[in-house]
């Protein structure tokens, strides 16, 4: 894998937000939707039971694949993005120096010229 | 009246050099502050009696949504700096804050819809905090599309400046909404008007998470920066070869 190749086909980060976003909301309107939390099976509608939170409460370990996808959902990103980050400053780095030479190559005729006429 | 001249992107020396700069320090201060967070949250902060082992969460949400209200008043400032002055570093640091502000506030929703889920029992009910956080996101979305795909140059600039000072106004709004609206969201934990009632270890916590994070915005907000003023060198590199061609 080339970590320095330009990124011609890198997906800019508003793209990479609503990627991520809307499937959450998509999920959540139909969670937040009663008609269709009521027709939905238990555990997977938007209404839980007081019994069942309590049950949940009293077993705090529970929760733990939550906080772990939060953990990695989190690093994930912001890791990423410095990657992101990373991965573009160098190429962009190597195009401006690209076309620095090729902007004073193009000059150096030009300053070369009164040399040879004295 | 004399204009001031700069030196052209062809003109100026290449930024980065090998010697160590802040970015560096943010790097590297990040980096520690992240361990040390792990630490903190994983093994050391003790386990909330009600929430379980969900509340740790608080630990990574609360910061992440400190810094997305935070990257659309950096947006705001920069965008009225830019607006006064017209100094094109003040349109990267607006940029770079956008761009920065629709990964924390994606974030905020993320984490906040894990969180609500063994919490309230839904990934996501129309609280006033939630769908000003929602209205946020579409805030920094609109933004960034419309200097994407709006009119080119200072005009583009000037729209997305208006739309970010206006859009400004949804951070008061949403730290705020705990207060203006019944929510089922919990109150407010930091900020002038915050009542917290946490242990000591978990406000110890909490503020390490806080001071990680705002490091981390600030070292993700100069690689940013850095890569906006590249993307300006290039373009105005690009200009002058097409005028010399």
């Amino acid at each position: 894998m080339s970590f320095t190749g330009p990124l011609r086909f890198a997906p800019k980060p508003h793209v990479l937000a609503i990627l991520v976003v809307a499937p959450v909301v998509i999920h959540a309107l139909l969670a937040a939707t009663p008609l269709l939390a009521a027709s939905s099976d238990s555990g997977h509608g938007a209404v839980q039971t007081v019994a069942q939170q309590a049950a949940d409460d009293r077993e705090p370990e529970a929760n733990l694949a939550y906080l772990f996808a939060v953990f990695i959902i989190t690093w994930a990103v912001l890791f990423g993005y410095v990657f992101y980050l990373s991965r573009r400053q160098r190429a962009m780095q190597r195009e401006i120096e690209a076309l620095r030479a090729a902007l004073a190559e193009k000059e150096r005729p030009f300053a070369a010229a009164p040399e040879r006429k004295t | 009246m004399a204009e001031t001249t700069y030196p052209t992107a062809s003109q100026r020396p290449a930024r980065r050099t090998g010697a160590i700069g802040m970015r560096d320090v943010f790097f590297v201060a990040s980096a520690v502050l992240v361990a040390l967070t792990l630490y903190l949250v994983f093994f050391w902060v003790p386990t909330e009696a009600n929430l379980g082992v969900s509340q740790r969460i608080f630990y990574f949400h609360v910061p992440i949504a400190w810094l997305g209200m935070l990257s659309i008043i950096v947006v705001a400032v920069a965008s009225a700096m830019n607006l006064i002055t017209k100094r094109q570093k003040w349109d990267a640091l607006a940029y770079a804050s956008a761009e920065l502000g629709v990964i924390f506030a994606s974030l905020i929703i993320v984490t906040g819809a894990i969180w609500a889920k063994p919490v309230w029992g839904v990934w996501w009910t129309w609280d006033a905090k939630l769908t000003t956080t929602l209205i946020l996101w579409f805030i920094y979305v609109g933004y960034l599309m419309l200097r994407a795909y709006g009119p080119k140059g200072s005009q583009g600039v000037r729209y997305a400046s208006v739309l970010a000072l206006i859009g400004a106004i949804d951070a008061p709004i949403i730290y705020l909404a705990t207060n203006w609206w019944r929510t089922t969201h919990p109150d407010l934990n930091i900020g002038p008007l915050a009542e917290s009632d946490l242990d000591s270890r978990m406000l110890l916590t909490f503020l390490i998470s806080l001071i990680t994070f705002t490091v981390m915005y600030v070292y993700l907000m100069m690689e940013r920066y850095a890569l906006r003023r590249q993307e300006d060198d290039l373009d105005e590199l690009y200009r002058t070869a097409a005028l010399r061609a």
